[in-house]
């Protein structure tokens, strides 16, 4: 899933170490995360989107998601 | 965090009991010959080393637990390595097809040892039918539970 943790990370110049602690994983998941290799769970969109002020839709591509789902099925 | 600092204590304490008693174990064994464990010297190499292995294992695993618990940030650390949902994500995608994978080897080599030795082929039948009655009832208790 596409998100813009990256581009919201290098606004308040934070490295994804510090992003890691903040929410509570490791670098590697925010890197997964960034490389759209891993769908984040809620609990973890929440964290993140929470952190930074922002929705969950704001920060996560969810309706990117949803129109190739719906491409799928039609 | 206080919990979870308890739970590495207690884990700590619980690898150096079956530490202590896997030491007992094998002296008590290595002193008194115990006419039942007289078997063939290649099997009793394998127990023993396997055994000295386990002990080393529990050894550095109740090391690393108190080293862990001796600062906060370790501690931390530790937790959020232990609890990290990507991990927990991989463990499962891992977990369940490689069990289906070793079972679909197991029955395989069930098959070929048939025409090898009946002895090992009625094992690997028993170790079979264990193995899939365990996956059916963790099937069942999970699609009951989730």
């Amino acid at each position: 899933m596409k998100t813009r943790i990256k581009e919201f990370r290098k606004k308040h110049k934070l490295s994804q170490g510090e992003l890691a602690d903040i929410v509570g994983v490791t670098r590697q998941t925010i890197t997964s995360l960034e490389c759209e290799k891993y769908t984040a769970s809620l609990m973890l969109a929440y964290k993140i989107s929470k952190y930074f002020n922002v929705s969950i839709d704001e920060m996560f591509m969810v309706e990117d998601e949803l129109k190739k789902e719906n491409e799928f099925y039609n | 965090m206080e919990k979870y600092k308890q739970k590495i204590k207690k884990r700590s304490m619980l690898y150096l009991m079956l530490f202590t008693i896997l030491n007992v174990t094998l002296t008590f064994v290595s002193i008194n010959r115990i006419p039942i464990l007289e078997i063939d010297s290649m099997v009793k190499g394998f127990s023993s080393g396997l055994c000295v292995a386990f002990d080393f294992l529990l050894l550095y695993l109740s090391i690393r637990d108190r080293v862990i618990i001796s600062s906060d940030e370790k501690l931390k650390k530790n937790y959020i390595k232990e609890n990290d949902e990507r991990k927990k994500y991989i463990r499962q995608f891992v977990g369940a097809p490689t069990t289906l994978i070793i079972y679909f080897v197991l029955v395989f080599a069930t098959v070929i040892s048939g025409f090898v030795n009946k002895i090992v082929f009625l094992t690997l039948i028993g170790v079979d039918i264990v193995i899939g009655l365990i996956i059916t009832i963790m099937k069942c208790y999970y699609m009951r539970k989730f």
